[in-house]
């Protein structure tokens, strides 16, 4: 009688697996959105379709989905070459191939460097690998055989740079795929591409352009708009800026995926500076971890701050990158001159696959350079901690990684094809703002 | 269940035939802090905080935490009525984040905040609550146990049950009997309501035994719940108990959870449990443990847990009726498994020894 009531009472609160996969999903994206959808629903609704249109952007608009899948007591794949020392690792936080990019070092030479670190912080070292693998696999478009090729270039690349210990600019001559993006960072920084189109000179002078310098997507996606600022918002930016000679600022909403809603503000001075101030959240918080309860870092803006500055080969890759606050805002100031040029995976997807697979060793490379330069939370070198999880194993490590990605793409592409022809916001925004 | 309606049974029909003082059978709980009528005006300060040392593979952590402080305040309205509000101060960004109110201060926010009323039916005794209410669930687990200063309940740490939520509940007590209902959001003190479902449980409680110096509860409780804007399944049946007597107070608890951690998929069992001697006066023993052992629903097969076990030793300078001051040395040890790489807590690597000084300060006006 006992077993049939149980089963009586587990019975009527089965579902399918499915059903609990989708509410997980949508829940994490009502977490993730919570703040921005109750200030800016429109632009939470508008980031929501644009992760709609591609899986490649619906991976970069779920990162806190996968960092809760990796972390979440009895739902995650456990790694056969972790320890604890290895899990303070600094790490990326979101290592997709469309947070890479070129930087313009003092010396006049480029440096590939990770570009977007709102998520950085500390973890373990392996889920950074696996989700950079991920990224690849999907901006390659690559399946069976050729993506488990792809995650083990970028799991051997890491294993590898690890193992010569984790130093060095990657730069110029690294890949053809890297050289062709520095020089078309060079060609548009010395054209001033995208400050021409938002700030352009008329009669001598830069004068800022407001409204949309593309039209509003079919889907609703506002893709290049400026706003100008308020009286009240303006003189909190100023202050913000401190003391330089502002020629315009203005809202930017368009880019990213992620952080589509957050304020964004791109600013030109007198000198033809050309800076962005981005509004930043958390980073990683990973639960269960005995931790103080605050941060080392003040704020979220520093954190991203001091984060480039020691993942980076150089600390100065970026001499205009800073932190500052607006209100209650944390904000990242950086160079947004065009010299700074962003990898865009579509131009990953035509390589041919030995390409592909080159790069995506460089991109494991770069990753490991990162970890491997760096002090861990406990203020160890990464490389120290990592180095002797993989030496003489490097080989199951790549499987491991592999192996892990591949199933992480898979979930990802599940959950993007639930997630196609819905209305997301109804189901991810507060219900007051749906 | 036969034996327990024996023992109730028994009990009250030995209260009755041997006409020994009527010592009140009615079931307790932490879920108001003023009784009905018996005053005007009551405000209970609550206050645990610790300085602790963690000890962990690496860098050990040591810091000052202020781990609760609590300020209620309730008001009769009449006979039958109380108004209630609670405070407590948290930190304002999340643990180990940055992203707070002026850095991260401490701030206060509503912990409670309800109206109470409450009638005597006849034999039956019957009260209800409307607001952001105690869970009773958690009301009753915190009833009689002194241990909470070193750890919350197994349900409130590890399941992250919360301790109120906005909803409507009713209750009637029939001498050692006592029925709730619950009917809320389900999304406890972080978010307003996110979902269509409403999350409703029922409690049943008995005090089988109540003498002038001894007594047990037993309780049940089933959830059927719902968390999130995914609508996700956060179902819970459970009992415990728990005993006090004048040198020896004790407690269990156990909840089988369908749906965690914001993840439908999950199930599990928590069990729980807390004892505290007092052999002499102004000094206390206490040791408390707790485990969440969480199976893959499919397989049945175990796939993690999160578990705490402590224990403390306490002076107790003041003892003034409800309120007391109680100093601790304390040690707490957690870990986890299933979480998919070695957090630091993995491999039991959290041991946590604590300084606590913990108060209960009750005041009241009569009526």
């Amino acid at each position: 009688v006992r077993s049939a009531a149980v089963l009586f009472v587990v019975g009527a609160c089965a579902q399918p697996a499915e059903d609990h996969r989708d509410a997980f999903v949508i829940g994490v994206l009502a977490d993730d959105n919570a703040i921005w959808g109750r200030r800016e629903p429109a632009l939470v609704r508008a980031k929501l379709a644009k992760m709609q249109r591609d899986p490649y952007l619906w991976l970069r608009g779920t990162n806190l989905v996968y960092w809760r899948d990796a972390t979440t007591p009895g739902t995650a794949r456990t790694s056969a070459f972790g320890s604890v020392p290895s899990s303070r690792v600094l790490l990326v936080g979101d290592p997709h191939p469309e947070n890479i990019g070129t930087f313009r070092l003092p010396s006049g030479e480029y440096a590939i460097e990770f570009n977007d670190l709102d998520a950085v912080g500390y973890g373990p070292y392996q889920l950074d690998v696996r989700r950079l693998a991920v990224g690849m696999i999907i901006a390659a478009q690559a399946e069976g055989a050729d993506a488990e090729a792809l995650a083990r270039e970028v799991a051997a690349g890491y294993a590898a740079r690890i193992a010569a210990g984790a130093t060095g600019v990657i730069g110029r001559g690294a890949h053809p795929f890297l050289d062709e993006l520095i020089d078309d960072a060079i060609r548009d920084g010395d054209d001033d591409e995208t400050l021409n189109e938002i700030a352009p000179i008329l009669d001598g002078r830069r004068v800022m352009r407001f409204g949309d310098l593309e039209a509003v997507a079919a889907d609703g996606v506002i893709e290049n708009r400026m706003l100008p600022l308020g009286a009240d918002e303006r003189v909190a930016v100023d202050r913000a800026l401190g003391d330089v000679d502002v020629v315009g600022i203005g809202r930017r909403i368009g880019t990213g995926v992620a952080s589509y809603p957050a304020l964004r503000y791109y600013v030109v001075l007198a000198d033809d500076t050309f800076l962005e101030m981005k509004e930043q959240r958390e980073g990683l918080l990973l639960r269960f971890v005995p931790q103080y309860d605050s941060s080392e870092w003040e704020s979220p803006a520093a954190r991203i701050v001091d984060a480039q500055r020691r993942l980076h080969a150089q600390r100065d890759s970026d001499p205009l990158l800073r932190s500052a606050d607006i209100g209650a805002f944390s904000i990242r100031i950086r160079d947004r001159a065009d010299y700074q040029r962003g990898v865009d995976f579509e131009d990953i997807t035509p390589l041919s696959v030995m390409e592909q697979r080159t790069l995506a060793r460089v991109f494991g490379e770069l990753l490991a350079r990162a970890h491997g330069n760096t002090t861990t939370l406990d203020g160890d070198r990464g490389a120290a901690v990592i180095a002797p999880l993989l030496a003489g194993r490097e080989d199951a490590f790549v499987a491991e990684i592999a192996s892990d990605a591949l199933a992480d793409h898979a979930q990802l592409v599940a959950d993007y094809a639930r997630s196609i022809d819905r209305d997301l916001a109804k189901l991810v925004l507060p219900r007051s703002e749906e | 269940v036969k034996a327990v309606l024996a023992v109730v049974l028994l009990t009250s029909t030995a209260v009755a035939d041997d006409g020994a003082p009527p010592f009140d059978a009615t079931p307790t709980d932490r879920f108001s802090i003023l009784g009905i009528p018996q005053s005007k005006l009551t405000l209970e300060l609550e206050v645990f905080s610790r300085a602790e040392y963690v000890a962990r593979d690496g860098d050990d952590l040591s810091e000052v935490r202020l781990d609760r402080a609590e300020l209620g305040g309730a008001v009769g309205l009449g006979k039958f009525a109380t108004a209630e509000v609670r405070f407590e101060a948290i930190r304002s960004a999340a643990e180990g984040g940055a992203l707070g109110i002026d850095g991260d201060t401490l701030v206060g926010r509503v912990k409670r905040g309800f109206l109470r009323g409450g009638y005597e039916l006849g034999p039956m005794y019957v009260d209800g609550a409307l607001g952001l209410a105690p869970d009773p669930w958690i009301a009753t687990l915190d009833d009689m146990d002194t241990t909470r200063p070193l750890s919350r309940s197994v349900s409130e740490r590890l399941l992250e049950w919360s301790p109120s939520d906005l909803a409507a509940i009713a209750r009637v007590a029939f001498g050692p009997v006592r029925l709730a209902l619950s009917v809320g959001n389900g999304e406890g003190l972080a978010y307003s309501e996110r979902n269509s479902g409403k999350t409703t449980m029922g409690i049943i409680e008995v005090v089988p035994l109540a003498t002038a110096d001894t007594r047990v509860r037993i309780f049940g409780m089933a959830r059927d719940g719902s968390l999130g804007a995914g609508n996700t399944r956060d179902h819970r049946f459970g009992g415990g108990a728990a005993a006090d007597s004048p040198y020896v107070s004790g407690g269990l608890e156990y909840v089988h959870a369908l749906g965690a951690y914001g993840r439908g998929e999950l199930t599990g069992d928590a069990f729980g449990a807390w004892v505290e001697g007092r052999p002499i006066a102004h000094l206390a023993i206490a040791a408390r443990g707790g485990t969440f052992r969480i199976a893959d629903e499919e397989t049945g097969r175990f796939v993690g847990d999160r578990t705490t076990f402590g224990a403390g030793v306490a002076v107790e300078p003041w003892l003034e009726g409800r309120g007391r001051l109680r100093i601790w040395l304390a040690v707490d040890r957690t870990t986890s498994s299933g979480t998919g790489m070695p957090l630091p807590t993995d491999r039991g690597d959290g041991t946590t020894a604590m300084l606590i000084v913990s108060t209960m300060a009750p005041y009241t006006i009569a009526n």
